[in-house]
């Protein structure tokens, strides 16, 4: 006797393609000498948003943020799209997880 | 150097405290020091690769592809600790009683390649994450002696709590050992299966369902070393989503039920197994389009994924259902059954999350007893979107056949409860009839009444099942549209129902 996981995995990923948001709004970061510019950035609570974080540097960064959950590897001279929210308003801090020493920053969200 | 050793440090350490539990967990198995081994080369191997490989991974689907990758790397470790763990239930007390002479190394070769597996996809992931940062330190300017003091001494610490953790269960009493071992890699998986949902999140593949279900970040902080271990060990996240928890639990479920269903019921799993649904305890309003069989099986369980799509060229008719359900035939008249996952789609609503519900199904009468057989219906459904109230429903089921003829008559009434609810009572009726060609075909039609919409509708289906060789559970699978009517009803509603059975 056998216990099918594929299947039900299946079914549960069968629900992913109903996830598709409307068009959220993007914001855009930018980590420059391992410091993100700007260091704060205003975004609208209680919506999902686009968070564009681009890498001028010449080595890879982890965006990370444990306030919002978030964690994507930016290569050098690349850039990564992370969705984030619905957000509470409230201040949230984000950091470079290779840089934690100089890439901090702060979401505000109104 | 003390920043490279702590990033080292918490990758490593993840990595650790796995290759500890599954080294718990193989203990006994023949061989398994080389498969560990191997899996730990063969993910380091994958880590140089990856991070090699980085920009192509990043560039796929849109930017969506590293989120895709970590998801998929998850979501693979999961199924072979599933793997694992259903081999375990098998074959667990027989490697028990004799701990030092188990089984046939060929018997525990495809559970070991499962651990093997999972053990490389975790090193695989959090190596890949220490080779780009150490690239990047090195390209920095970071001199190579701080690289190295660094890399080996964060390292050094995560492999010394892997090993603390795996002598401290090495004390657990051997009775109980591979108990606490399977329960052990049960919360990783469900733990891993969580993080796989927060990647797609990340890339807007799977909803939120709203802002995180609770906030503990102040009292255990996800990057303190209690939350990253416990983060490990049991999933634990200070905010998660609630599509996260979902996920979790699911995975926990299907986990306890494909581990346990074989053996007696252990009061301790019985609990909880019932903890579990009860937290998962969502969802889900009967939608109208089945028609429900009075028959329940003993110990019989389903997993159920069921939709239906209306296709109309009316603004205002249109939209989509699909919901998945768990239900398992307790005894033999009674099947609870837990919808955890539904959706709706409307044109101008979006996709929602309706809610939960629990049906149950009692079935009156013994099969073939009478000249038809009969059953009963009764579920409430909590729905979870704004201003709408919560639901009962209940009602006779019937059933009759006559050699290859099957014909199934509901008659479902339904009341709203709680707040702002209506006083009426709405009901709404359903048949089907078949002609089974073969077990796997069988088609015929299907109608729907709803007078309170005004709607009704029939149509052809075919439906049928398929047993799967050498084991105890099948395949069922129902396909239809329900044509209107009268010219309110609903033009097309496509049907489509895909059920797992097993025993």
């Amino acid at each position: 006797m056998r216990f099918s996981l594929p299947l039900t995995a299946a079914s549960v990923f069968a629900f992913a393609h109903l996830a598709v948001s409307a068009e959220a709004p993007e914001f855009a970061l930018t980590l420059k000498n391992h410091v993100y510019l700007p260091s704060e950035l205003k975004v609208p609570a209680n919506v999902k948003f686009k968070l564009r974080v681009t890498n001028s540097d010449a080595t890879p960064e982890e965006f990370e943020s444990t306030d919002f959950s978030r964690e994507a590897v930016v290569l050098p001279n690349r850039s990564v799209v992370v969705y984030v929210g619905p957000l509470r308003a409230g201040t949230y801090t984000f950091f470079g997880d290779f840089h934690r020493n100089t890439a901090q920053g702060r979401l505000l969200a109104e | 150097m003390s920043g490279v050793a702590l990033l080292v440090f918490r990758e490593v350490l993840e990595a650790a405290l796995i290759i500890s539990i599954v080294c718990a967990a193989t203990r006994g198995l023949p061989d398994r020091g080389w498969f560990v081994s191997g899996g730990i080369v063969l993910g380091v191997i994958g880590a140089v690769g990856v991070a090699l490989g980085a920009d192509a991974i990043g560039q796929f689907a849109d930017g969506a592809g590293r989120d895709l990758f970590n998801a998929g790397v998850l979501v693979a470790a999961v199924l072979m600790i599933g793997w694992h763990l259903v081999w375990m239930s098998s074959h667990g007390r027989e490697l028990a009683q004799h701990m030092h002479t188990v089984a046939s190394a060929a018997k525990s070769g495809s559970s070991l390649t499962a651990l093997l597996v999972v053990v490389a996809l975790a090193v695989l992931r959090e190596g890949s994450e220490i080779v780009l940062f150490l690239y990047g330190m090195a390209v920095g300017g970071v001199g190579t002696t701080g690289l190295v003091t660094g890399a080996a001494l964060g390292a050094g610490g995560g492999v010394l709590l892997g090993v603390a953790l795996y002598f401290g269960l090495l004390q657990i009493p051997f009775k109980r050992f591979f108990a606490v071992t399977n329960a052990m890699l049960m919360l990783l998986a469900a733990g891993l299966a969580a993080a796989a949902a927060g990647f797609l999140v990340q890339s807007d593949l799977l909803p939120t369902w709203g802002t995180p279900v609770w906030d503990t970040s102040r009292l255990l902080a996800d990057d303190s070393l209690p939350g990253k271990t416990l983060g490990v060990l049991v999933g634990y996240k200070a905010k998660p989503e609630g599509v996260q928890v979902a996920f979790y639990l699911i995975t926990l479920v299907v986990l306890i039920m494909g581990t346990r269903w074989r053996r007696r019921y252990t009061p301790a799993y019985a609990v909880l197994l019932s903890l579990t649904l009860c937290c998962v305890a969502g969802l889900a309003r009967a939608d109208d389009f089945i028609v429900y069989s009075p028959h329940v099986t003993t110990s019989l369980n389903e997993v159920e994924l069921r939709g239906y799509h209306y296709t109309d060229s009316r603004a205002d008719i249109g939209g989509s259902a699909s919901e998945l359900s768990i239900a398992r035939g307790v005894n033999g008249w009674w099947k609870p059954e837990l919808y955890v996952l539904e959706y709706l789609r409307t044109p101008d609503a979006g996709n929602q999350r309706l809610g939960y519900e629990f049906e149950n199904t009692f079935q009156l009468s013994a099969p073939g007893r009478y000249w038809a057989d009969f059953g009963f219906l009764a579920a409430y459904e909590h729905k979870i979107i704004a201003n709408t109230p919560d639901a009962i429903e209940f009602g006779p089921l019937v059933e009759m056949s006559s050699g290859r003829f099957a014909q199934r008559l509901n008659f479902i009434l339904e009341k709203q409860v709680g707040a702002g609810a209506s006083h009426r009572y709405e009901y709404r009726y359903s048949y089907s009839g078949t002609y089974a060609v073969s077990q796997s075909l069988r088609p015929g039609i299907e109608a729907y009444g709803r007078p309170a919409d005004n709607a009704y509708q029939a149509g052809p289906i075919v439906a049928g099942e398929w047993h799967i060789p050498g084991t105890d559970s099948g395949l069922e699978y129902r396909l239809g549209v329900a044509l209107g009517i009268n010219a309110a009803a609903p033009r097309q509603t496509w049907m489509a129902q895909l059920e797992y059975e097993f025993f």
